[in-house]
């Protein structure tokens, strides 16, 4: 085969979660056609497939847990870093989280409409992702921004992890 | 640290802004948390430190510009964001590196509500400056002109050029 590019070694997992960093805070990585990107969770404990939103602008320091509320809402510093697709990241520790590419994530519970295949979604409530299908969302969904489009339907009580794709 | 990966390795700060271009153009480059993309200069004024540049009008390529005319309430061709000059002034017909995506600081435009940490950001109506897309009579404009990243931090509108905020370009 010919030679067109250069690959990467890693001698560290994506799903790795470490007390002390392993790599430089904002590394870039690609993985199974995934981008990932190395930061520190700043908040409480970041279970799998939760959305996390940028605290700080000193750097990649991430928060799962925000205040926010469904409806027109124009909320304020959902900042999307990206999904954690591989791991629990516990609070204070360090791991990569999937910024682009085909995640898992979980739908949000109730006050919010079903989801459906197609569906344009943005963050929700606590790392959830919720479909954005109100006609009075849409300050909120332009302030937010649409993070990917649902592979998958799912309901309203659904918390299991659903397809999309995080643009 | 210890080694855990093969970095690549450059000959040249992404701060470097040269007469003649030392990569490809559109080459990209991972640096601090920062992508960059190299580009030219294509336009009639130097892209200073802090601001917001715009491919070329009919570039077929990595040509920018950082100077543009656009008024608020009004339609116009879509300014198609391209980067923000993050480290140095990158002068009208020269190469350097624009930061399309990381943390970068921007200024804010006079004449517009302060900006709130967390704000949605667009570009602004003077060159070079920017604005908060909160504004609900903005929404439709904002559909053409969408935003390019979040404010991190809130600033108070200024024009002057101490007056930058870390914005987040996703």
């Amino acid at each position: 085969m010919s030679i067109y590019d250069q690959k990467s070694l890693w001698e560290e997992s994506v799903s790795a979660v470490t007390a002390t960093p392993s790599e430089d805070i904002g590394t870039h990585r690609y993985f199974g056609g995934n981008e990932y990107i190395y930061g520190y969770n700043a908040g409480g404990d970041a279970n799998q497939n939760r959305i996390v939103i940028l605290t700080a602008a000193t750097g990649y320091s991430f928060v799962v847990t925000y205040v926010t509320g469904t409806g027109a809402v124009l909320d304020k510093g959902n900042t999307v870093l990206g999904v954690t697709q591989n791991a629990t990241i516990a609070a204070g520790y360090y791991g990569w989280i999937c910024t682009r590419g085909w995640v898992d994530v979980a739908a949000s519970g109730s006050s919010v409409v079903a989801i459906a295949a197609g569906d344009a979604l943005i963050n929700g409530l606590d790392g959830f992702v919720r479909s954005y299908t109100f006609t009075s969302e849409v300050t909120a969904a332009i302030a937010k921004g649409i993070i990917g489009y649902a592979a998958q339907t799912t309901t309203t009580t659904g918390v299991g992890a659903m397809r999309f794709y995080l643009r | 640290m210890s080694d855990y990966d093969y970095k690549q390795v450059s000959e040249e700060s992404v701060s470097a802004v040269t007469a003649t271009p030392t990569v490809d153009l559109g080459t990209q480059r991972v640096y601090g948390g920062n992508v960059y993309t190299y580009g030219y200069n294509a336009g009639i004024v130097d892209a200073t430190q802090y601001t917001p540049v715009l491919i070329a009008t009919g570039s077929t390529g990595y040509s920018f510009t950082g100077y543009w005319t656009y008024t608020d309430g009004t339609y116009i061709p879509a300014p198609n964001f391209f980067g923000v000059v993050k480290h140095a002034t990158i002068t009208a017909g020269s190469y350097g590196w624009v930061a399309t995506r990381g943390f970068v600081d921007v200024m804010a435009a006079t004449g517009i509500p302060d900006v709130v940490a967390g704000d949605a950001i667009a570009i602004g109506a003077t060159a070079g400056r920017c604005k908060a897309a909160t504004f609900t009579s903005y929404i439709t404009q904002l559909i053409q002109n969408r935003y390019f990243g979040h404010a991190m931090q809130s600033q108070g509108h200024t024009d002057s050029t101490t007056g930058h905020f870390t914005t987040y370009i996703r």
